[in-house]
């Protein structure tokens, strides 16, 4: 069993069995050293001779090889292509051959310079708040931020060199948002072209890059004598921003020479080992928590909620009685005796009309007003949809699980909870360190995690929460700059992971104007079973902006 | 930039060994590597590559998945000379057998999937290792996995059914 992965133990015995096997189950020497010979062959410039003396193990495959080495001759000679003489694939070689890479943009009221040397796995960028200095070799990332006057140590989350959508990623997030520097942009289509300028040819080279649903064209003139870029386009939605490509024979060798104080102290918020653990957990059991439908109402019985999630795609339903003389169906009075019936739920969601709340169909978040008009809310960003907090917080498994990553901006505490915890838990503390005067989500977060349970939240609590201004917001309770919750009736995913079925929403403000503080006891029915067809994930036509 | 034959020798076991444990099966193993170095190869060819461990394991992945789905599924006297030796004849046939079913869950599985549970499952890599050999999010790889994973159990449960039956 792979001794890394529990959920491998959430499999069938059988099925754990056979996966060890297959792992463990030799291959045949002969076959493997066979297979590799004959790949070897491709490579060599007489190849039909050496398939004449060594047959290869196919005659079918002597026959692809002949067909394919054609291809490839006709292609070196350009018959089959009128494409460019240089391709992307010679631009990436001749970056990675010299030390660094210098870009400047040519908006000198842009402020974000970058370097990068693709032999050292090395990126350093200047920009308007400060300057950061990636290692991707020591894994590394060192952030001053000229604003809060800090000097932090802090891991990179992935490691993307040398492909060389990083240099796109460094160029676009820098330009987007200072600081976040890989940021998953993908290349997804590429063109070339031969242009000619005052009498003088150049390549360019059109890059299409998407991160969900943002799409950013990129476009690279090329010197086709030394195949290095000359200059890089980013083109987004509102602006075009131009960057001068320049090679330095040498660049930072660390976070002072971006600019950083020598004097100013670096602060390690590289995770504890513990820390690192929990970080995993929350970070890949709200995406490997499964597919549901679940029906969620208070005590009161209404106003109820249906929530369905697919993967990356979700939507929020509002339930209106379709008997508008019975607001509250008579027997909701039930509720309390009956939760965990799921198919009393189930018979009753027919005396509803549904209206949608939030609908994300995988790349976008389409928010419904109370009249029906869709509005686009958010496109897709960061890691993913989930990084829409406030869209995504009302899913039960993000309670949770609320997915987190370590940042310079907040110090994470993990140790046995304090007095007021529940007993048994550990208190994982996040608190901001920056001034109240840099606009942040939220101050200060508390998450109590029960070991019992794999480390999910039991607890949670949020102080200086700034989204307040929620459109749609989905409970109708969420507007509080502090928010405590309890939950608890824990239960268990398919996959394994816990979840709360009740959640105690502590001193919700009123909403009537009295200023009166109450609490609310949410309850959510799991379906991980029913199927979900696709339609309910589709919005239409182009919704309006 | 590497050479043909530093590509061959530094990632074709690998890539052996990939296809190796998704098709369990020598001949068939062989048939899908050669296919699978000759469209290496001309990629190789026009300079398309740049993480060629990801670029085959990719490549090797989805064309035995491919095989997979299509072959009749049988053991073989071949696959039965490979035996390890450490279990008895019938217990052999009886491993043998679900590995066998295994893999013909596998095939049912959507592309995707199937992808991602044998990268996860036989070849252990890690999430972001299956996201950039697949060229998906990580976030992608967790959901996939997460659906291989149900879809699988399901229809191991649903096979050892029907022979009861």
């Amino acid at each position: 069993m792979k001794p890394d992965d529990p959920v491998e133990h959430s499999l069938p015995t059988e099925i754990a069995a056979g996966l060890e096997r297959i792992r463990s189950r030799p291959a045949s020497e002969d076959s493997v050293q066979k297979v590799l010979l004959a790949a070897q062959a491709l490579g060599s410039e007489d190849v039909s001779s050496r398939s004449t003396s060594k047959p290869a193990p196919r005659r079918v495959f002597a026959g692809k090889l002949v067909i394919a080495l054609t291809v490839v001759v006709l292609l070196s000679v350009g018959l089959l292509t009128s494409r460019s003489p240089v391709v992307w694939a010679d631009v990436v070689q001749s970056m990675e051959d010299v030390p660094w890479l210098k870009l400047t943009p040519t908006d000198s009221t842009i402020e974000f310079t970058s370097w990068l040397s693709p032999s050292r796995r090395i990126v350093g960028v200047r920009h308007r708040d400060g300057a950061d200095f990636v290692d991707q070799a020591a894994g590394e990332h060192v952030e001053f931020n000229k604003v809060n006057g800090t000097l932090c140590r802090i891991p990179v989350d992935r490691p993307h060199w040398p492909a060389l959508e990083t240099i796109h990623e460094i160029i676009t997030a820098g330009a987007v948002e200072s600081g976040s520097i890989f940021s998953g942009f993908k290349v997804v289509d590429q063109e070339s072209r031969t242009v000619e300028v005052s009498g003088r040819k150049w390549i360019e080279f059109v890059l299409q890059l998407r991160q969900a649903a943002t799409i950013l064209k990129m476009t690279v003139r090329v010197d086709p004598e030394s195949q290095l870029p000359v200059w890089l386009d980013i083109q987004g939605d509102e602006r075009t921003t131009r960057f001068e490509v320049s090679y330095p024979d040498d660049g930072p060798r660390d976070i002072y020479a971006l600019g950083a104080p020598r004097d100013l102290k670096i602060t390690d918020r590289l995770p504890s080992k513990d820390l690192q653990v929990v970080l995993e957990k929350l970070n890949t059991a709200f995406w490997e928590f499964g597919d549901y439908a679940a029906i969620v109402c208070n005590e009161r019985g209404v106003p109820w909620r249906l929530i369905r999630r697919d993967g990356e795609r979700w939507r929020f339903d509002r339930c209106v009685s379709t008997d508008r003389t019975q607001p509250v169906p008579e027997d909701t009075a039930r509720l309390l005796e009956v939760t965990g019936d799921d198919q009393w739920w189930k018979d009753r969601l027919s005396e509803f009309d549904l209206q949608p709340v939030f609908v994300c169909d995988g790349e976008t978040v389409y928010r419904f007003t109370d009249k029906g008009e869709r509005v686009r809310h958010r496109r897709g960003g960061g890691d993913s949809i989930s990084g829409m907090i406030e869209t995504t917080h009302f899913l039960i498994e993000w309670f949770a699980w609320p997915p987190h990553k370590v940042n310079s901006e907040f110090t994470h505490r993990l140790g046995p909870a304090d007095d007021d915890g529940p007993d048994g838990t550990l208190l994982l503390d996040v608190q901001a360190v920056v001034p109240p005067s840099r606009s942040l989500r939220f101050r200060q977060c508390k998450l109590w995690l029960d070991p019992d349970l794999d480390y999910a939240v039991v607890r949670h609590e949020m102080l200086g929460y700034t989204d307040l201004k929620l459109p749609g917001d989905p409970y109708g309770h969420l507007d509080q700059t502090n928010q405590l919750r309890e939950f608890s009736e824990f239960r268990k995913s398919p996959a394994g992971h816990s979840y709360p079925t009740v959640v105690h929403w502590k001193n919700v403000s009123n909403k009537d104007g009295t200023g009166k503080a109450h609490d609310i006891t949410t309850y959510y029915h799991l379906d991980f079973e029913t199927a979900i067809p696709d339609s309910v994930f589709r919005v239409g036509a182009q919704p309006t902006d | 930039m590497p050479s043909w034959n530093d590509v061959v020798r530094e990632h074709g076991p690998s890539a052996y060994r990939t296809a190796w444990r998704i098709l369990g099966h020598a001949h068939d193993t062989e048939d899908v590597l050669q296919d699978a170095f000759l469209e290496a190869h001309r990629s190789f060819c026009s300079g398309s590559v740049r993480n060629w461990r990801a670029f085959l394991n990719q490549l090797v992945t989805y064309r035995s998945l491919d095989r997979l789905r299509r072959r009749k599924q049988s053991i073989e006297l071949d696959d039965l000379l490979t035996c390890d030796g450490r279990a008895g004849p019938y217990d052999e046939a009886v491993a043998r057998e679900a590995e066998a079913r295994i893999r013909a869950c596998v095939a049912e599985l959507p592309e995707r999937q199937a992808a991602v549970f044998c990268l996860f499952h036989f070849e252990a890599l890690s999430h972001d290792d299956i996201a950039e050999t697949l060229n998906i999010t990580t976030n992608a790889v967790a959901v996939a996995l997460y659906k291989s994973r149900e879809v699988l159990r399901g229809l191991v449960l649903e096979s050892a059914q029907e022979e009861k039956s």
